[in-house]
């Protein structure tokens, strides 16, 4: 998917982002908190209102920071939205549900009320319902932040397997340069709106900016 | 008695009926519209749940009197002028905890469906499903209220034998003639109607979960 | 504004204005709006009296309850078209303010006395009410007004007044309800109470209370059926109202009210008055 000269208003904030570009490979908006990456991320699915060229596919799907979920059960949630996004029949989605529960570990809680989950559970299920609507692209905002750091590596990877095989376009918003560097090649440091850096997530660390130094400068590749 | 308790049935469950019809659309223009006027209409359900039932039943009545400015109509001491009286009365209380139903939740739900791509009219299914209990809820608090209503509905009923005697009425004349095993058995009838309509709705959202 | 909110907004003002707008504008109804008071529905004669009217002129009746006051009150401002009533003070007044196109005399029932078993104040038997109460008033014994401006209530200051004394403020008591309400309070404070014997005689049984002073002549309920003069350019029936007032002073009609209570209480409640003069 591509944007140009995107521009965005979220109360008393503005977001001027002149081009960004996403493929399978992936792309990072980085920043710091109030740097406007969920507005960057909102508009480009128009979400919110905004201006400029947005070019997105016709399927997308999105995982929010703090998902909501519906009253029902995990397994519900996603069959749910299968249906109505993929027009499929109940006992597919069915299926589709229990296969993408399995795949990131929630099958033990398939019949349980989605609203006693957890956030860490929330924040998998809604990976899980995205995922399971065979989106073009994927935008992604923080959403492993309440995941438990051991169950981070076989999420990330789900990630990026199916990226690979369906080709969908990866916008990750995150303050995790792990994250980023897992699921990402390419990468945006936002600042106050507007796009301060642009290059590959390997080189961040590196960057001649002072500005993307100081963000990274701690940072440790972890894996 | 079949057929007093049959015209409470009617009367309040037309008149929870048509205000929850009002009092729910109010609601959602209340949580989701962007009129300024919005907080008026706030005002209103908030002040009118204070409003003493018997002061609602004054007034309607005084409306509809021959004296009245709506004499004309000549609907009081019908089954009629009971349900308005009480459609006034349990409209704020339906519209009041329809807006508590629709502002529980996650605001950002509608967002997060549209974010899944989800089509609009999935989604206002789905939203919908998600305050249904809180709805069915306030409607049974309104019919509630509305069964156990005795002042407005004797003073714009007239209690009046095969036509507009109701359990709640019919209770107090027992009362005054001191006939109190009948009064006894009217209130019991009543406890019996609502226990019945609260089952029904606890049953409904069991099947709808 | 979603749209749908709108609409039903639309929608539910057309329902209201075109009920407005349907509703006749005539001044005749086929309802007969009858006033009167609370005892006299409790005695239960409305309850066969009326429906032998429906039954044999085809109008429909709608009995309003209410206290003596509220009433005559209606008939004047036009509310009710036909009024039974038993205050024969009160109603002369209504009658003198042109509010009244006839009033007959109908029936009459029996106020009594009642009081505690043991007769503190030593009333029993008497001849004549005033000199029952004047006696309740010098042994300072208790006593249970209603307090409504109900027939029952204005008859019961009518008789201080003629006894020229007034009940121990100490302990008399204004209950504001009806007779039979009023007849348990009595009983409850052991005190007396004027009565009329319809509510009595239905009370009895939880009641502790003996009657003390039941044939005095100034004791006698006189009731009276009064048809409301309609307003201009409002709803009413007078032709309805009309011909209730000549059921009830009818042969049959009367011979309902005479025969009334036999079942009940053994002994009908009404004397009919009915073409003997007010």
């Amino acid at each position: 998917m591509t944007a140009r000269g995107l521009l965005a208003r979220r109360g008393t904030f503005v977001l001027d982002v002149a081009r960004l570009d996403a493929d399978s490979s992936g792309t990072a908006v980085l920043g710091p908190n109030g740097a406007g990456k969920t507005t960057l991320l909102l508009a480009l699915q128009g979400l919110i209102p905004a201006t400029g060229e947005i070019e997105r596919p016709a399927r997308c799907a999105a995982v929010f920071a703090r998902p909501a979920v519906l009253r029902g059960t995990a397994l519900w949630n996603i069959s749910t939205v299968v249906r109505r996004v993929l027009g499929a029949t109940p006992a597919d989605a069915d299926v589709r549900g229990h296969a993408m529960l399995a795949d990131v570990g929630l099958s033990d809680v398939a019949a349980a009320d989605a609203r006693t989950l957890s956030t860490g559970q929330r924040q998998r299920l809604a990976l899980a319902r995205a995922l399971g609507c065979e989106p073009q692209a994927l935008f992604l905002d923080e959403p492993f932040a309440n995941v438990d750091a051991d169950g981070r590596p076989a999420l990330r990877a789900l990630v990026r397997s199916y990226a690979e095989c369906s080709g969908c376009a990866l916008v990750l918003a995150t303050s995790s340069l792990a994250d980023a560097a897992a699921l990402c090649k390419g990468a945006v440091v936002l600042q106050k709106g507007a796009v301060r850096h642009e290059g590959a997530v390997v080189t961040l660390p590196a960057a001649d900016d002072i500005y993307v130094k100081a963000l990274f400068s701690e940072y440790r590749v972890t894996s | 008695m079949p057929a007093i308790a049959a015209l409470s049935v009617a009367v309040s469950g037309i008149a929870t009926l048509l205000a929850a019809l009002v009092a729910i659309p109010g609601a959602l223009w209340i949580v989701h519209g962007r009129s300024p006027v919005r907080g008026a209409l706030m005002v209103f359900f908030a002040a009118g749940l204070g409003l003493p039932p018997v002061a609602v039943g004054l007034a309607v009545a005084f409306a509809l009197w021959r004296s009245g400015p709506f004499g004309w109509l000549d609907a009081l001491y019908t089954p009629g002028a009971m349900a308005f009286a009480q459609f006034v009365i349990v409209l704020p209380l339906i519209g009041t905890l329809a807006v508590v139903a629709m502002r529980g939740g996650d605001t950002t739900l509608p967002m997060q469906l549209a974010g899944l791509g989800i089509a609009r009219r999935h989604r206002l299914a789905l939203l919908a499903r998600e305050v249904a209990p809180g709805l069915a809820a306030a409607t049974l608090a309104g019919f509630g209220r509305a069964l156990a209503e005795v002042g407005a509905a004797q003073m714009t009923g007239g209690n009046i034998e095969g036509q507009t005697r109701v359990l709640t009425t019919a209770t107090m004349l027992a009362v005054g003639r001191g006939d109190f095993g009948q009064a006894f058995s009217y209130v019991a009838v009543l406890l019996g109607i609502v226990t019945l309509a609260t089952g029904v709705a606890l049953t409904l959202q069991r099947r709808w979960a | 504004m979603p749209n749908g909110t709108l609409m039903l907004h639309r929608v539910f003002l057309a329902i209201v204005s075109a009920l407005a707008l349907a509703a006749p504008a005539t001044a005749a109804t086929s309802s007969v709006i009858l006033a009167t008071t609370t005892s006299t529905q409790d005695t239960g004669l409305l309850d066969v009296l009326v429906p032998a009217f429906e039954k044999s002129s085809g109008y429909s009746v709608k009995t309003i309850a209410v206290g003596t006051g509220a009433a005559l009150a209606m008939g004047e401002r036009g509310d009710a078209d036909v009024l039974l009533v038993h205050a024969p003070s009160a109603e002369e007044v209504y009658m003198l303010k042109g509010r009244g196109l006839s009033r007959a005399i109908v029936m009459h029932n029996a106020f009594i006395i009642v009081g505690p078993p043991n007769d503190p104040a030593h009333v029993k038997g008497a001849a004549r009410a005033q000199d029952a109460f004047a006696a309740i008033a010098r042994a300072h014994a208790p006593f249970v007004s209603r307090g409504d401006d109900s027939g029952t209530n204005i008859k019961e200051l009518a008789l201080w007044k003629i006894a020229g004394t007034l009940p121990d403020a100490a302990t008399y008591v204004k209950t504001g309800s009806g007779m039979a309400d009023t007849l348990h309070v009595a009983s409850q404070k052991a005190a007396y109470t004027l009565t009329d014997d319809g509510t009595y005689l239905s009370q009895r049984a939880t009641l502790a209370l003996s009657p003390l002073v039941e044939d005095a002549k100034d004791l006698r309920n006189f009731y009276h059926v009064i048809v409301v003069k309609p307003l201009a350019g409002r709803v009413s029936n007078e032709p309805g109202a009309q011909a209730f007032a000549r059921f009830v002073t009818s042969p049959e009609g009367q011979s309902i009210i005479a025969t009334y209570g036999r079942e009940r209480f053994g002994r009908p409640l009404f004397t009919p008055d009915a073409g003997q003069g007010t």
